[in-house]
């Protein structure tokens, strides 16, 4: 367990030098990266420059084949999704991953943490859970209200459109009261009205409950609107990094884009 | 031709009443069925070697048997009747001390001669004997799954499945190889007899009585166990393992704790399947192939529902009394001899009317339904949801009918 290096030392996520490869493939292929507390952070880049895979090496889906990240100032490198929640950092999935057999509403159920009645033997005595169980159900209706997800909160994740799903992958993901939440293409599949407010929200959240934001969007016209700070990936590569109007006028940028 | 008779035939065995033995049948693997629920239909973890933990609870029945029924015998009958010794060769208030001599003959015909009389004149000493066993054989359960999951937990369920799957093939010829265990091929025997004091005399009602009993405690504690929090983690566990561990699921140790849950269960199951249904234990009772069958009872009913799970166990009884009537009825009606074992047809019948239900209900009888914690509750009076349930369908019905009549007026 290293600290972090000097000029990470306040980000509330640090990457350094970090390499994931599939066989040939360079997915991450040595990225630097921190993410400020309190910042809303975009990251983008044409398709398959490996921005997912990043998300699952930090999560912890993946281990790196090189490099370290730190968390809150701890290093994190290689710890199982589960620890890695514990530190309070949750991710949403690029294709939803919502559990299908339950409803929405039971899905922004289960992340709440500490939850005594997920232990075998206390879930036996309902008094041991029902208290906080009744704070949880409130809390969730609450942000079931919040999110517009209210029609279909009763409904089977599996049959709600795509973008409710998302939404209810981010609800489920607000109610870990994580410190940082990671977004694979929040806005995908959601009208751009509906889109604009999604990230009103995530502004608001920022806000209010002091979340930081790292947040992949294709969707750069209405990304551009609401983030502090953008990095750009190319080939596994951070190729550019910066406020969202410098990071437009970056020729590299406009020619990987161009490129497309 | 025969098409009415066999409608008939069939009519006549679903519409006979169940009867007291498959009543106490039913509830016998019912027990067993919601054990298996919650690691399979709740958890989604194949077990395919239930049985093995299953017969945890005969072998935990044979060692109390030794250690603490043997000596309680010996001694009654050496005071009273000290030639009960001699008739079976042993000095009287001696007997076989441990199971290692389960095997042998005197071990045996003390069960016979001295224990068992013993057993039906001390009612008290029958159920001290069951609780003991469902204590330990409930330990043993529990010890083996800690001891045969550990290592694989971490890998897919499939691994899982055929490692358990394994050890019940093993275990199964184990029981017949290894005397200690159940007393080798020739098993051993308890009794049910003193269950007559539960039902005012008549063995078959006490039974009856005490598989209630068992079932009642069983099903609420599954019950309790699954309607929590803990259990709609396991649903997401069992949905998709990512997300649940993204969610801050450790899914090893959820996996550890529902196997080692379900193997105790299933081995205090095990303990009622011997007392109350097979009391002449041998090794075949444990074959492997019985996890399947509790496997489709499960099916059939509704996997991750415990109402469904115990409904099925009912709904395979039926089916097989179904089969069965109609495979005893097949030479009568071909007017030829079956070159093929009777046991055969029923079973490949009972499999095809197995798979026609599932086909119509893929989900089984009655489906899964919502964890029902006090947050199902508080949604339902807050956002007014309505589940799909008869008064859900109630409703809904009536809704259409409603806007059915605006529609022709308007
Ligand atoms: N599990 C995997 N096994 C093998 N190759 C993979 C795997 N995951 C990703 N890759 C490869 O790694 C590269 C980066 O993929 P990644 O999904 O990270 O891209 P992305 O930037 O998220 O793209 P998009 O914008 O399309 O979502 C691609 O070439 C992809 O094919
Ligand atoms: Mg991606």
């Amino acid at each position: 367990m290293t600290r972090p290096p000097e000029n990470c030392d306040d980000a509330l996520l640090c990457v350094r030098g970090v390499k994931k490869y599939f066989g040939g493939v360079r997915a991450v292929d040595g990225v630097d990266l921190e993410v400020p507390r309190r910042w809303i952070v975009g990251l983008i880049g044409p398709n398959g420059s490996g921005k997912s895979t990043l998300f699952n090496v930090i999560a912890g889906v993946y281990k790196p084949d090189a490099g370290r990240i730190w968390f809150d100032g701890e290093d994190i490198t290689g710890l199982p999704p589960h620890e890695i929640y514990k530190r309070g950092l949750v991710r949403t999935f690029q294709t939803p991953r919502l559990w299908q057999s339950l409803t929405v509403y039971e899905n922004t159920l289960a992340g709440y943490r500490g939850h005594s009645g997920e232990n075998p033997l206390r879930a036996l005595l309902r008094l041991f859970w029902r208290k906080r169980e009744v704070d949880n159900a409130e809390a969730s209706i609450e942000r079931i209200l919040d999110s517009g997800l209210k029609p279909v909160a009763g409904n089977l994740s599996s049959d709600i459109s795509g973008g409710q799903m998302k939404l209810g992958e981010l609800t489920r993901a607000l109610n870990t009261k994580p410190k940082m939440v990671m977004l694979d293409e929040p806005a995908a599949g959601i009208n751009p009205t509906l889109a604009r407010q999604l990230f009103e929200r995530i502004v608001k959240l920022r806000d209010e409950e002091g979340i930081t934001f790292l947040i992949i969007e294709h969707r750069l016209e209405i990304l551009f609107d609401y983030v502090d700070y953008v990095y750009v990936m190319h080939q596994g590569k951070i190729i550019a990094r910066g406020k969202p109007e410098e990071v437009v006028e970056d020729p590299k940028v406009i020619q990987v884009y161009l490129e497309g | 031709m025969a098409v009415g008779e066999i409608i008939g035939l069939i009519v006549e065995s679903l519409t006979a009443p169940l009867g007291l033995h498959l009543l106490i049948t039913g509830l016998v693997y019912a027990v067993l069925v919601l054990s298996l629920n919650i690691e399979y239909g709740w958890a989604g973890i194949p077990n395919f070697g239930k049985i093995a933990f299953i017969a945890m609870g005969a072998i935990a029945t044979h060692i109390v048997y030794y250690l603490y029924v043997f000596p309680k015998a010996a001694a009654y009958y050496a005071e009273v009747a000290p030639d009960k010794f001699t008739l079976v060769g042993l000095e009287p208030g001696d007997y076989p001390k441990w199971p290692g001599d389960a095997g042998s003959y005197t071990a045996i015909n003390f069960m016979l001669q001295i224990a068992l009389p013993y057993l039906q004149e001390h009612l008290l000493v029958l159920f001290e004997f069951m609780l003991l066993s469902a204590a330990l054989g409930g330990l043993l359960g529990a010890i083996i799954g800690l001891i045969l999951a550990y290592p694989v937990v971490r890998l897919r369920e499939d691994y899982l499945a055929i490692l358990l799957l394994m050890f019940s093939f093993m275990l199964w010829n184990f029981l017949t190889a290894i005397p200690p265990l159940i007393g080798g091929s020739q098993g051993f025997r308890v009794t049910y007899d003193p269950f007559k004091v539960l039902g005012l005399g008549n063995v078959d009602y006490g039974r009856l009585v005490a598989i209630i009993l068992i079932f009642g405690v069983m099903y609420l504690l599954v019950d309790r166990l699954t309607h929590s929090p803990y259990g709609r983690t396991l649903r997401a566990m069992r949905d998709d393992e990512l997300a649940a561990a993204t969610m801050g699921k450790n899914i090893s140790r959820i996996r550890l704790e529902t196997i080692v849950m379900g193997s105790f269960l299933a081995a205090v199951g095990g303990v009622a399947f011997v007392f109350i249904l097979f009391p002449s234990v041998t090794p075949d009772l444990f074959k492997p192939e019985v996890t399947f069958m509790l496997i489709a009872m499960m099916l059939l009913g509704g996997a991750g529902n415990n109402v469904g799970a115990v409904l099925g166990v009912f709904a395979f009884l039926y089916i097989f009394r179904v089969t069965t009537a109609l495979t005893a009825a097949l030479p009568g009606y071909l007017g030829v001899e079956l070159a093929i074992p009777e046991g055969l047809i029923r079973n490949v019948l009972t499999g095809i009317l197995i798979i026609l239900v599932l086909f119509y209900r893929p989900r089984g009888i009655i489906p899964e339904e919502s964890v029902k914690t006090v947050a199902w509750d508080i949604f339902n009076k807050r956002l007014g949801f309505i589940p799909p349930s008869a008064r859900g369908t109630i409703v809904l019905l009536a809704g259409r009918l409603r806007n059915l009549i605006k529609r022709r007026k308007g």
